[in-house]
């Protein structure tokens, strides 16, 4: 695969006449490449917001979001459709940011050492978000690793408990603990930007 | 703590919800797909077969094959060759399958095909 070819795919996928997932997901099953890529275009951000939540750091950010596709198109064959894709996607994606926390604090012997908090991500990161986002992201670098997670995932993927729990692993009732317990940060560490969110609501 | 007081269970959970869509995803770097791409283009193949390289009715057929030549050569023992226990049906079976080049050709091709089969899968699902 060279790079003409890549360029190609990524040129291809963009025009791809796939208009369904599963279409996707069984031509990618065959090893087709520009499917991988339509997927791919599809999932990224989402995969990235998700790395980028438990990593906190856009460099490996980066990298465990390539890893994650790498394992997806590698894993592919394996997805039966028990669940739904992004499901799939995600618990993929969550537990490859896990792996790469792991290797960056060697010393952490257990996830509840992984759940400590850990600096919010570097100001260059957010550069280009908007104030919403910025706000957002730093009040979620104040929680768990662990916490912003399933925060994350419950209000932004707007995931039920129980694909949380296939997703992350962690039981129901611990993650309507979390759940309840990041709500109650977030809403002292997020005052103004709330003050929008009720003004709309109140309107509505 | 400080918080607006119209900010009750469901109150917070509305609003949370509202501010984490209007955010958004984080934007996923520029050139991430052509990268992923070029990794994958340097990995080792490691295509699976969707199916078993020979269906089960494969096997069923080749058993039913060495079925054939056995029954063959438990009809062809000679009766002064027979144990005087004739009705113990394993001993007859015993018998010919150690008597018969037929029987003994035909595990020997089976074990050799099963041998086969299983090195073949092994090797595709290795990448070689």
């Amino acid at each position: 695969m060279d790079t003409n070819f890549v360029t190609g795919a990524i040129l291809v996928a963009s025009h791809h006449p796939i208009v369904k997932e599963d279409q996707a997901i069984a031509l990618v099953k065959q090893g087709d490449i520009q499917a991988f890529t339509w997927l791919m275009s599809r999932y990224k951000h989402m995969v990235y917001t998700v790395v980028h939540r438990v990593l906190r750091n856009a460099l490996d950010a980066e990298e465990a979001t390539q890893d994650t596709f790498v394992k997806v198109f590698e894993k592919m064959v394996d997805y039966q459709g028990g669940s739904k894709f992004s499901t799939w996607l995600f618990s993929i994606a969550y537990r490859t940011a896990i792996s790469h926390l792991r290797k960056r604090r060697p010393e952490a012997t257990d996830l509840e050492d992984l759940s400590t908090r850990i600096p919010a991500s570097e100001e260059n990161d957010l550069a280009i978000a908007t104030d919403r986002t910025k706000a957002l992201t730093k009040a979620l670098g104040e929680l768990p690793v662990e916490d912003a997670t399933v925060v994350s995932l419950y209000y932004l993927e707007e995931l039920s408990v129980e694909e949380i729990v296939t997703i992350t692993g962690i039981g129901a009732s611990n993650v309507k603990v979390k759940l309840y317990r990041s709500r109650k940060r977030l809403l002292e560490l997020l005052k103004d930007q709330l003050k929008d969110e009720l003004w709309t609501l109140t309107l509505d | 703590m400080d918080v607006d007081p119209r900010l009750n269970e469901e109150g917070a959970d509305r609003a949370l919800r509202g501010l984490f869509q209007k955010a958004g995803h984080l934007s996923a770097p520029e050139g991430m797909e052509a990268r992923v791409l070029n990794r994958l283009a340097v990995l080792p193949k490691a295509v699976r077969p969707a199916s078993a390289l020979l269906p089960k009715w494969a096997w069923y057929a080749l058993l039913f094959a060495l079925f054939i030549p056995l029954c063959v050569s438990m009809g062809t023992i000679s009766d002064a060759t027979e144990p005087q226990l004739s009705s113990i049906l394993l001993d007859r079976m015993s018998a010919s399958t150690l008597h018969s080049k037929w029987v003994f050709m035909g595990t020997l091709c089976l074990t050799a095909l099963v041998t086969l089969h299983a090195a073949m899968l092994r090797g595709i699902r290795s990448g070689r």
